[in-house]
C-alpha cells in the first residue's frame, strides 16, 4: 500500500524542516517557515473541505430560497432566479470534483451577496413600527450567521491569526433574530 | 503595511550597495551596510552606518535606506513620504528625521530616501520581551503620540495628499474595494460589507492627519520609552476614528489594545486626552472598513506580478487568513442588525 497524500505531505514537511531549513539563508527562512505551515494547513484543508462543502451548499441553496421568498418572488431578478435553478441542478449532479464543488460554492456566494444586499435595501424602507422580526430581517440575520459559520469553519487551516484575535468582543455569542 | 514584493530587486548582503550609495549621496562617507530589513509593499529597506558631512558630529551615525521600485501596490511615493516626514519632523512630531531623497537618476537606479535609524525596538518586541516595562504607562504614551498627530493641522500636508479628507470614508473605501475587485476573489461577506460601508458613508467634519497603520510594531520605543512613529506609507487626511479602529484590530498580548489596555480603556484614554467623544457608530463603520482594508491587503499580496513571478509563501500564507476577517465582518454586521431591533 502506498503512502497516503497526508503521509507524503508530512514527509515533505519533515524533509524541508529538518534538512533544508537549517541551511537556508536568513532572508529565505521566513518564506520556508511559511511553506511548512501552509503544507500543514493544506493537509487539514484537503481532509475537511469536501465534507464541509457537501453540507454547506444545500444550506446555502435553502437560504437563497428563503431570501427570495422574503423579497417576494414577483420582484426577484430573473438572472438570480435562473442562477438558483442552475446551482441546484449542478449540486444534484453526481461525481463532482472538489474543484467543481468550490466553483459552485463560489457562485452561490455571489448569489447570496446579491440577495443580502436586496434584503438590506428592503429593511431600510420598512416603516418604523415594523422594524422588528420582519421576514427580510430574519433571513438577513440568517445570511450573516451562515457566512460567519462558514468563515469560522475555514479558520483551522490558517496560521496567521490565533482564533478570536480580530475584534475579540465578537467572540461573545449573540442571540435573537434568525438564530437556529 | 508590510507586504514584501516578490520581484523586488535585491543585492545580497549589500554587495556593491555601499559604493553606489556613496556615489549617489556625496555627503556620505564610510558607508557600512549592516543588514536588509523586511520591506514594505513597494520598498526595499536597509540598515547602515555612515558619516554624514552636513551633520555636526564626525562619528558614523545609524541610518536607514529605503528604495522604491517601479509599481507601488498601495503606498504613496517615496518622494511624498519624505516630504511628509520632513514636515511632521519639523512640527515636532515623534517621527524619524529624514535626511536625503532622490529620484531614479542616481547611481542607485531607483528612487530612495535616507532617514535616521532610531535606537530602539518596535513596541511589540519590547512587550514580548517582558521585563519591567510598565505596560499601562507605555500604552498611555502611545495614545498620547496618536493624540498629538490628530491635533496637528491637516493643512500641514494638504498639498501632498489628494482630497481634503472630508470625503475620506468614500475615498478610502474606493481604493481598497478596487484592490479586492482586482483580486478576483468572490466573497459574499466582503461584497456585503462594501455595500454596507457605501450605504453608511459620511462626511468628516474636522479632518485630521491619519497615520493609516497605527499599531505597536509601527511604533518604536527609544531607551527612555518615548515612542517614535514609523511607516507612513498609508497616511492620508481623514477621520481620526479610522486610526482608532485600525489600532483596535491588533490585539495580541503585545499590542496596545488588549496588551496594554482593554478596548474600552483605550477609547476612554483617547477621549480623555483629546477632550472629544468617539462616535461609536463611526467606530463601527471604521471597524468594518478596517477588516475590508486588511482583506484587500492580503488579497493584493496573492496577485502574480507582471513578470509572472508567483507570490512568496509568506504572502500566500497571509491570504489563507481571509476567512478570519470574513468571520469578524459577518459578526459585526449581525450585531449591527440585531442592535437596531428593540426586543
Amino acid at each position: 500500500m502506498t503512502a497516503s497524500v497526508f503521509e507524503r505531505l508530512a514527509g515533505i514537511r519533515q524533509f524541508l524542516g529538518n534538512e533544508i531549513l537549517p541551511s537556508v539563508a536568513d532572508d529565505k527562512r521566513s518564506d520556508l517557515r511559511a511553506t511548512l505551515k501552509m503544507l500543514e494547513d493544506m493537509a487539514n484543508e484537503i481532509d475537511r473541505l469536501p465534507e464541509l462543502l457537501e453540507l454547506e451548499i444545500p444550506e446555502m441553496l435553502h437560504l437563497c430560497n428563503a431570501a427570495m421568498a422574503a423579497l417576494g418572488w414577483n420582484g426577484i431578478d430573473q438572472e438570480d432566479l435562473q442562477s438558483l435553478k442552475e446551482f441546484s441542478l449542478e449540486f444534484d449532479r453526481p461525481g463532482k470534483l472538489l474543484s467543481e464543488m468550490q466553483t459552485l460554492h463560489s457562485g452561490i456566494c455571489v448569489l447570496i451577496s446579491n440577495l443580502a444586499i436586496q434584503l438590506t435595501a428592503k429593511i431600510v424602507t420598512e416603516p418604523e413600527g415594523q422594524k422588528c422580526l420582519s421576514g427580510p430581517r430574519v433571513v438577513l440575520a440568517k445570511c450573516y450567521r451562515l457566512l460567519r459559520r462558514q468563515a469560522e469553519a475555514r479558520t483551522p487551516w490558517q496560521s496567521v491569526f490565533p482564533r478570536g484575535r480580530l475584534y475579540p468582543a465578537s467572540d461573545t455569542p449573540t442571540r435573537t433574530i434568525g438564530d437556529g | 503595511m508590510s507586504v514584501a514584493r516578490p520581484d523586488a530587486p535585491s543585492e545580497s548582503a549589500g554587495d556593491g550597495l555601499a559604493a553606489r550609495l556613496q556615489t549617489a549621496v556625496p555627503e556620505l562617507e564610510d558607508v557600512r551596510i549592516l543588514r536588509r530589513l523586511t520591506g514594505g509593499s513597494s520598498h526595499e529597506t536597509w540598515a547602515f552606518d555612515a558619516r554624514v558631512h552636513d551633520l555636526d558630529h564626525h562619528d558614523p551615525v545609524p541610518l536607514i535606506l529605503r528604495r522604491e521600485f517601479d509599481h507601488a501596490l498601495f503606498d504613496m511615493s517615496l518622494g511624498t513620504e519624505f516630504e511628509l516626514l520632513s514636515r511632521l519632523h519639523t512640527s515636532g512630531l515623534p517621527v524619524p528625521r529624514p535626511l536625503f531623497q532622490a529620484g531614479r537618476d542616481t547611481a542607485l537606479g531607483s528612487p530612495f530616501m535616507i532617514i535616521e535609524r532610531i535606537a530602539g525596538l518596535d513596541t511589540r518586541k519590547v512587550m514580548a520581551a517582558g521585563g519591567e516595562a510598565d505596560r499601562r504607562k507605555i500604552g498611555k504614551s502611545l495614545v498620547a503620540a496618536l493624540t498629538r498627530l490628530h491635533a496637528q493641522q491637516a493643512t500641514l500636508i494638504a498639498d501632498l495628499i489628494p482630497g481634503d479628507g472630508r470625503d475620506a470614508p468614500a475615498r478610502e473605501l474606493a481604493k481598497w474595494r478596487m484592490a479586492i475587485t482586482d483580486s478576483g476573489y468572490r466573497s459574499a461577506t466582503l461584497r456585503i460589507a462594501i455595500q454596507w460601508l457605501k450605504t453608511n458613508s459620511f462626511t468628516v467634519e474636522r479632518p485630521v492627519i491619519v497615520h493609516g497603520d497605527y499599531k505597536a510594531n509601527n511604533i518604536l520605543l527609544k531607551a527612555d520609552t518615548e515612542p517614535v512613529i514609523i511607516d507612513w506609507e498609508l497616511a492620508h487626511i481623514g477621520d481620526p476614528v479610522e486610526d482608532l479602529a485600525w489600532t483596535m484590530l491588533w490585539t495580541s498580548p503585545d499590542d496596545l489594545v488588549e496588551g496594554m489596555m482593554e478596548p474600552d480603556e483605550f477609547l476612554a484614554e483617547y477621549e480623555q486626552q483629546t477632550g472629544t467623544s468617539v462616535n461609536r457608530r463611526r467606530l463601527l463603520f471604521w471597524k468594518i472598513f478596517s477588516l475590508v482594508k486588511l482583506a484587500a491587503i492580503f488579497l493584493k499580496g496573492l496577485e502574480k506580478q507582471p513578470s509572472g513571478v508567483a507570490p512568496r509563501p509568506t504572502l500566500l500564507m497571509l491570504g489563507q487568513a481571509v476567512p478570519c476577517i470574513e468571520q469578524a465582518i459577518a459578526d459585526l454586521l449581525l450585531r449591527e442588525l440585531e442592535g437596531s431591533v428593540a426586543i
